[in-house]
């Protein structure tokens, strides 16, 4: 349910007066007179809710005021998405965008919405993702796995954190690549994933695996093979895809946006404030320790790049893919 | 007893000078937010968050868990006095606790309701002492046929909610649930239905429906006889339940508990599913169900037992797979995780401290709060005397500012005064409003998990009928709905 | 006899779930392995039709009852055209006094016995409510016209 809790004293209605009038620095220094809402559009105990919570509990520290998760599920990301993009863009209202709801859906489906429609504030982090699957099954490698599946067709149940998020994407492309198929169930995120994972009601899934982490350790779950461009530090015994030769790269960022209109001066301010929370000795201890990833911030500027050529690419990707 | 012996560890946490403080401030704080509209515990706990972190991980985990358990037990008030739901656990109190409020019974139902959530919060916390990571395993069985069922068969029960006719609630239950596709769909992220309306994109809010179709619509019944001055009519008869109310109640209680334990273990919608759960078997199994919606006193008993006992069982998969169910129990998840510790399963062994030490404060928190909530009893009972056009008017006020609050806007309120509208006219045609603000409620779970379902099986409907949970549901909502249909028959064929 | 009620009602409901139907199929239906986002409108309007034209027979036949009749209508009208009104201005002239008018007219329908007592009850309610929502607990209610003088 949502519900806003805000504490407002009577100069922030006189801020709101200025902006009005146009006293952008003004407005700017006092921000923020109240909390600021960060808008997570996937479930509860996903990665990105996860990074999220473990990085804003210092965000008082840095910022002056809290910042207060809510979580906005549903439609592969694009609910929590669209309800950011038409808030005020006073920046009050954030999203904690990735690749699924930010860059492919708008690239290939013209659903939720993508940079044009939002300010960078920054990237926090990203991981590789990679391919989990339950111990109990009876392929314990990635090649055997993808026997497995090609043998048994229509057997395998792949969950994915959301239509066109990475997992999805990762799946489209090796499934391409290889012959394997699956049929691709679609969740609100990682943490319903690990549900479906835990109550078996899935085989296997590609995804960041912060939230995973518990139930590989317990070895319950087993990492068959990671996505990224070379082996993992944590990880150093996991293959990685490429090396079995499927040359499929997948990364899920977490990055901080605002709705389009938001004034410079406040984007710099909550930009500045999220790269001394990321920097915070607390916060990179945590995201090592409980999740098994480091910090990656990139600025405004770097972040629009990156994000911006992520989105041409994915144009391309979706027609290729797209049914 | 390896847990008696847990607990008692517990016991000694919880009980020294400073759990107790924080405790007691958790529970009086998580009182006010229940009873004020518009302040979720969520948003609490977000802002108390930085307060904790120099606090001991055991006082932090007591005073949050305070606040969420504590705002369940003051969501009744407002649906008893005023007809409006501060949750939607609370939606099916309205039906028979406004009416008892109507009938000079409103301290009866408020005191049963807090007596009987300190019943269910103590049963269901010994069941989570005892059986915790057993439950987890049950909830994992749910998987996506398993969520589909349990969703129809609380429609069902919604539908059986509505005596009148069969027919016009489940009209009403369809037109909730496709009332509820407005927006984005929970899958793909296609629009649909906005009709170009940028705020609509988001869907229909839970609170601006209720505030309309409950507390505006009940203002405009009540406007076409103006010159009855008092609906509150009847003297006040006892401010607390009497040993009559007792007897009929015992039964209720216990069972609202453990529907709330069971259902309330599953992430995501249990505690409301669990409420009219525990309503229709109440009302199904009574031996004078033409009270029920006159102001039954079981139809607050059970649905405010089985909510309480659902948000202590709420805990279990948190603890115990390190899973949080809602974003309220995300938010405790963050207090773990600010002092290091992560919560699954290993907890338990590794820190039992925090598991017991957590688990005692919750069972001294019910007795705080059911001794903080019975002397309210009596203030809240004293405002109904206060003249019906008054008490009108400060609901007209809630529902406007609590609609505009939801999302700052004023589109909201002019939602909620549609749907206030829609409301009035659905009493003059003998529609009832519950199942259809539960469809709305529960439509986007019951798309999502139909969607999974199927795609799952290959396009197989006899998924649902092939796994035992999913089918045991199914019959359950099957016989349920054949009852009334038998019934008709046998009555005509006798006539 | 016939029930006039339930013959509306059905056809407001034959209706509604007729452009539910037309909806979902627009937005394709996809096959029951792979749904896409028509396929639940879908089904959920085609279930309103039949459970309306149910409800229509049995009205036509006049089995079907539970409907109330109409009392006074000018209270709840103005209580209506009030918040219609209240919606339209709220941004104009701002909370306070658009609540306590809103208040007022409430009360005015419900017989509140002076206009002294009227006005001042409905102008507590306007600033209280203001001062509980938007100062102590922070609701940005909007302030409208009253700004000018703050």
């Amino acid at each position: 349910m949502r519900r806003r809790f805000r504490r407002k004293s009577f100069f922030c209605f006189i801020c709101v007066l200025l902006s009005v009038l146009g006293f952008q620095s003004v407005q700017a220094q006092e921000f923020p007179t109240k909390p600021v809402t960060l808008v997570i559009p996937l479930s509860a105990g996903g990665s990105h809710d996860l990074t999220a919570r473990a990085v804003l509990t210092v965000a008082k520290k840095y910022l002056g005021q809290p910042i207060v998760i809510v979580n906005k599920p549903g439609g592969g990301g694009a609910i929590g998405t669209e309800a950011v993009a038409a808030a005020a863009p006073d920046g009050y209202t954030l999203l904690m965008g990735w690749p699924g709801s930010s860059t492919t859906l708008p690239a290939v489906e013209g659903r939720s919405k993508g940079p044009d429609d939002f300010v960078p504030v920054c990237l926090l982090n990203y991981s590789t993702t990679m391919i989990v699957v339950r111990s109990d099954l009876p392929y314990k490698t990635f090649n055997q796995f993808l026997d497995w599946g090609k043998a048994n067709p229509g057997k395998l149940i792949y969950g994915t954190t959301g239509v066109w998020g990475n997992s999805d994407v990762a799946w489209k492309q090796i499934s391409k690549l290889t012959g394997i198929s699956a049929k691709v169930v679609p969740y609100n995120g990682g943490g319903p994933v690990v549900i479906a994972f835990l109550g078996d009601q899935i085989d296997a899934t590609a995804m960041a695996i912060a939230p995973l982490l518990a139930h590989i350790r317990t070895g319950k779950l087993r990492i068959l093979a990671s996505l990224g461009e070379k082996r993992e530090g944590l990880w150093p015994d996991i293959p990685t895809a490429r090396e079995l030769g499927v040359d499929v790269m997948n990364h899920n960022w977490r990055g901080v946006m605002a709705p389009k209109g938001t004034p410079r001066p406040i984007v710099e301010k909550l930009a500045l404030a999220f790269k001394k929370m990321t920097e915070d000795k607390s916060v990179i201890t945590m995201i090592k320790e409980q999740f098994g990833d480091d910090m990656h911030y990139k600025g405004p500027e770097e972040f629009a790049k990156y994000w911006r050529d992520e989105y041409e690419a994915h144009k391309e990707l979706g027609k290729l893919y797209k049914k | 007893m390896d847990f008696l012996a847990n607990l008692g560890n517990g016991f000694v946490i919880a009980l020294t000078p400073g759990s107790l403080f924080y405790c007691g401030v958790g529970v009086i704080l998580g009182t006010a937010i229940g009873v004020l509209p518009g302040l979720g515990p969520a948003a609490t706990i977000a802002l108390l968050l930085p307060i904790t972190f120099k606090m001991e991980a055991v006082s932090a985990l007591i005073m949050l868990a305070g606040i969420y358990y504590g705002a369940m037990y003051g969501g009744s008030t407002t649906s008893i006095l005023l007809n409006i739901p501060g949750e939607a656990a609370s939606v099916v109190t309205c039906i028979d606790g406004y009416q008892m409020a109507r009938k000079g019974r409103a301290g009866r139902a408020l005191g049963m309701s807090a007596i009987g959530s300190f019943i269910a919060g103590t049963i269901s916390l010994l069941g989570v002492s005892i059986v915790a990571p057993s439950l987890a395993a049950f909830a994992l069985k749910f998987g996506t046929p398993e969520y589909f069922s349990l969703v129809i068969l609380g429609l069902l029960m919604a539908v059986y909610l509505s005596e009148e006719s069969v027919i016009k609630g489940l009209i009403m239950c369809v037109a909730g649930l496709l009332l509820g596709t407005v927006g984005i769909d929970p899958v793909f992220g296609a629009q649909r239905f906005t009709f170009g309306l940028s705020k609509l994109v988001d869907g229909f809010d839970f609170v601006v429906v209720v505030m309309g179709l409950f507390g505006i619509s009940e203002i405009l019944c009540n406007m076409e006889t103006p010159e009855i001055r008092d609906v509150f009519k009847t003297a006040i008869k006892g401010l607390y339940p009497t040993l009559e109310d007792w007897r009929r109640c015992w039964a209720s209680v216990l069972r609202g508990s453990l529907i709330g334990f069971f259902i309330g273990v599953l992430p995501g919608g249990g505690g409301i599913i669990s409420s009219f759960a525990s309503y229709a078997v109440e009302k199904r199994i009574s031996k004078h169900p033409e009270e029920f919606g006159r102001g039954a006193i079981e139809g607050v008993a059970a649905p405010e037992s089985a909510n309480n006992a659902a948000s202590t069982s709420s805990f279990i998969p948190l603890l115990t797979l390190g899973v949080p169910g809602n974003s309220t129990i995300a938010m405790i998840f963050v207090a773990f995780m600010i002092h290091g510790i992560k919560p699954g399963p290993f907890l338990i062994r590794e820190h039992p401290e925090l598991f017991w030490g957590l688990l005692a404060s919750m069972y001294i928190g019910n007795i705080m709060l059911l001794g903080l909530n019975l002397p309210l009893v009596g203030m809240w009972v004293r405002m109904l005397k206060v003249p019906y056009r008054y008490l009108a008017v400060l609901v007209v006020v809630i529902c406007v500012v609590g609609a505009y609050s939801v999302s700052n806007s004023v589109f909201d309120v002019g939602v909620m005064a549609v749907f206030g509208v829609i409301g009035y006219l659905l009493r003059k045609a003998g529609l009832p409003s519950t199942p259809f603000v539960l469809a709305i409620i529960l439509g986007p779970m019951l798309e999502r998990n139909l969607q999974q379902a199927l795609i799952a099986s290959g396009g197989d409907l006899l998924v649902f009928f092939q796994r035992p949970i999913s089918a045991t549901l199914l019959s359950i909502a099957g016989l349920l709905m054949l009852s009334p249909l038998v019934r008709i028959y046998w009555r005509r064929s006798h006539q | 006899m016939r029930k006039v009620g339930d013959i509306l009602v059905g056809i407001i409901f034959l209706f509604i779930a007729m452009v539910f139907t037309i909806g979902g199929i627009r937005l394709r239906l996809g096959t029951p392995m792979e749904p896409q986002p028509g396929f639940f409108p879908f089904l959920g309007g085609v279930t309103l039709i039949v459970l309306a034209g149910i409800l229509l027979v049995q009205g036509w036949q006049g089995k079907s009852s539970g409907t109330q009749a109409f009392g006074k209508l000018w209270g709840p009208l103005i209580l209506i055209a009030g918040l219609a009104a209240y919606v339209a201005a709220l941004e104009i002239t701002g909370y306070i006094i658009a609540t306590t008018l809103l208040s007022a007219i409430v009360l005015r329908i419900l017989e509140a016995k002076s206009f002294w007592v009227l006005s001042v009850i409905a102008l507590m309610l306007g600033v209280g409510s203001y001062l509980i929502f938007a100062e102590l607990l922070g609701v940005p209610l909007p302030a409208g016209v009253l700004v000018k003088f703050w």
